[in-house]
Formats: C-alpha cells, sequence, structure tokens
C-alpha cells in the first residue's frame, strides 16, 4: 500500500474541511510500470469540459472521440518512481486553481499515510497545519 | 497482459441481450484512515468532509451521463442511506461526488461501494 496522501485546501472555498487525497495503489503501480498517457491528454479533455460547464452547455457535451481515444492511444511516458507518479496525480486529479496558481500559502501538500488524523470525531473541523 | 478490444458483447442465445459491463469500480474505508480496497479504472479518491468523497477516474468518460450506484455498509449501527451528490457539485467526465447520509445527516460508512455503468 502506498505510503503517500495528499492534503489540499481549495483556494475557491477556503471556509471548507481541508482534504484528503488518497491515491489507487493499482494506478500507482500503473504508473510506476510506465502506463501512463502524457498529462496534457487528461487537461486537454478536462479543459473541453470545463469549458462547456461554463457556457452552460454540459448537458449536451461528449468529448471530441480523438482526445478522449488518447488516453489509451497516446505514446507512454515511461516508468515513474512513487513521488513521480504523486506529482503527476496531483496536477491529474487536484483542481488545477490548487498547484497551478500562486498563493500566499501552499494550498497542497504530499504528506505520509500516518500524518493524517485517524480519528474522524472533528473532520469537520480539519486544517492543513503551517 | 492481454487486451480484448470488441464494439458489443451479445449473449450466444438467438436475439440474445447485450451484455453491458461495468465501467468503473471502488470500495474504500470511509472511517479510520481512509483508503481504497479495491478499484477498477479509478486514479484516486478524495476525502472531503464527514460522509463525502469524490471518486477520480482513471480515465475520463465520453460524458458524465454515466450511471452510478452503490450501497454502504456499516459494522456498528443501521438505518443508513446512500446518495449521489447531483446538485451542488456538477458531476464531470471525470470525477463524481458521493455522499451517505444516516437520518439526514452525513455520516461515515464502514464501507463505501460505487459502481459505474454507461
Amino acid at each position: 500500500m502506498t505510503k503517500y496522501r495528499v492534503i489540499f485546501d481549495d483556494p475557491d472555498h477556503l471556509d471548507e474541511p481541508t482534504k484528503v487525497l488518497v491515491p489507487s495503489q493499482n494506478w500507482l503501480d500503473m504508473a510506476m510500470a510506465g502506463n501512463l498517457p502524457p498529462i496534457w491528454v487528461y487537461w486537454q479533455l478536462q479543459d473541453d469540459e470545463q469549458k462547456a460547464i461554463k457556457e452552460g452547455r454540459h448537458k449536451e457535451f461528449r468529448h471530441d472521440p480523438e482526445k478522449h481515444a488518447l488516453q489509451r492511444t497516446a505514446p507512454r511516458i515511461g516508468p515513474l518512481t512513487e513521488e513521480e507518479a504523486m506529482e503527476y496525480l496531483v496536477m491529474k486529479d487536484l483542481p488545477r486553481r490548487c498547484w497551478a496558481e500562486e498563493h500566499n500559502r501552499p494550498m497542497f501538500k504530499i504528506v505520509r499515510t500516518e500524518q493524517v488524523p485517524s480519528d474522524r470525531t472533528f473532520r469537520n473541523a480539519w486544517e492543513m497545519a503551517a | 497482459m492481454s487486451t480484448l478490444t470488441v464494439n458489443t458483447i451479445e449473449e450466444a442465445t438467438t436475439g440474445g441481450a447485450t451484455v453491458f459491463t461495468a465501467k468503473a469500480f471502488v470500495n474504500f474505508n470511509g472511517t479510520g484512515t481512509v483508503a481504497i480496497r479495491d478499484e477498477e479504472n479509478v486514479s484516486s479518491i478524495t476525502d472531503v468532509t464527514t460522509g463525502t468523497y469524490d471518486v477520480n477516474w482513471s480515465n475520463s468518460f465520453a460524458n458524465a451521463d454515466y450511471l452510478a450506484s452503490g450501497v454502504t455498509d456499516n459494522v456498528q449501527i443501521g438505518g443508513e442511506c446512500w446518495q449521489i451528490y447531483r446538485t451542488s457539485q456538477v458531476p464531470t467526465s471525470s470525477e463524481l461526488r458521493v455522499y451517505s447520509a444516516r437520518y439526514a445527516s452525513a455520516f461515515d460508512a464502514t464501507y463505501f461501494h460505487v459502481i459505474i455503468h454507461t
């Protein structure tokens, strides 16, 4: 099992509790075996969909078949270390505003699993430590 | 690993129905240290807050109109129901928000199971 988690705050919703991203071990294995497409393949799909949402045509939205197929057909990027795979996952699954824009503090951190509390009694009050 | 690529699978009997396979599933702990127990086509889940999780798909679907179903297990208490956020969070082809409630209050189920068909 992976030893990493990603904790992050959404800059657009700073009043919400800190979120915790839990990677899939199968996905990490795939990344470390070199079976991922370049990250831009996912960004391209996300951009097209976000544009459709903003323009109010999300209900009719379908991905361009050629762009969608690139997830399976684009040349693979080669094996990643577990740490590189975590960075790739941040860029794929975290909102882009968390990591691509400059803020007055870090909006995400890659941490070890044991650093995330297992007691969820006060889950709605979790905040990222400075 | 070998891959079988086909457009349609049908039952062998005459007039057999098309077989629809699940396109993704995930089974994860919703209590203690949240962790994925098993999955297919899921790159990660996000623990958003009590009872609320985002499931991120490894490969995006063609659109956001996929059918999501699921159930929760709770080994401590009963009476929970399971529902999918379709209101405050727009589901996308790459992410789905799931939410569990017990008597209308968010709660962390012991296990979440989510399955997707298209």
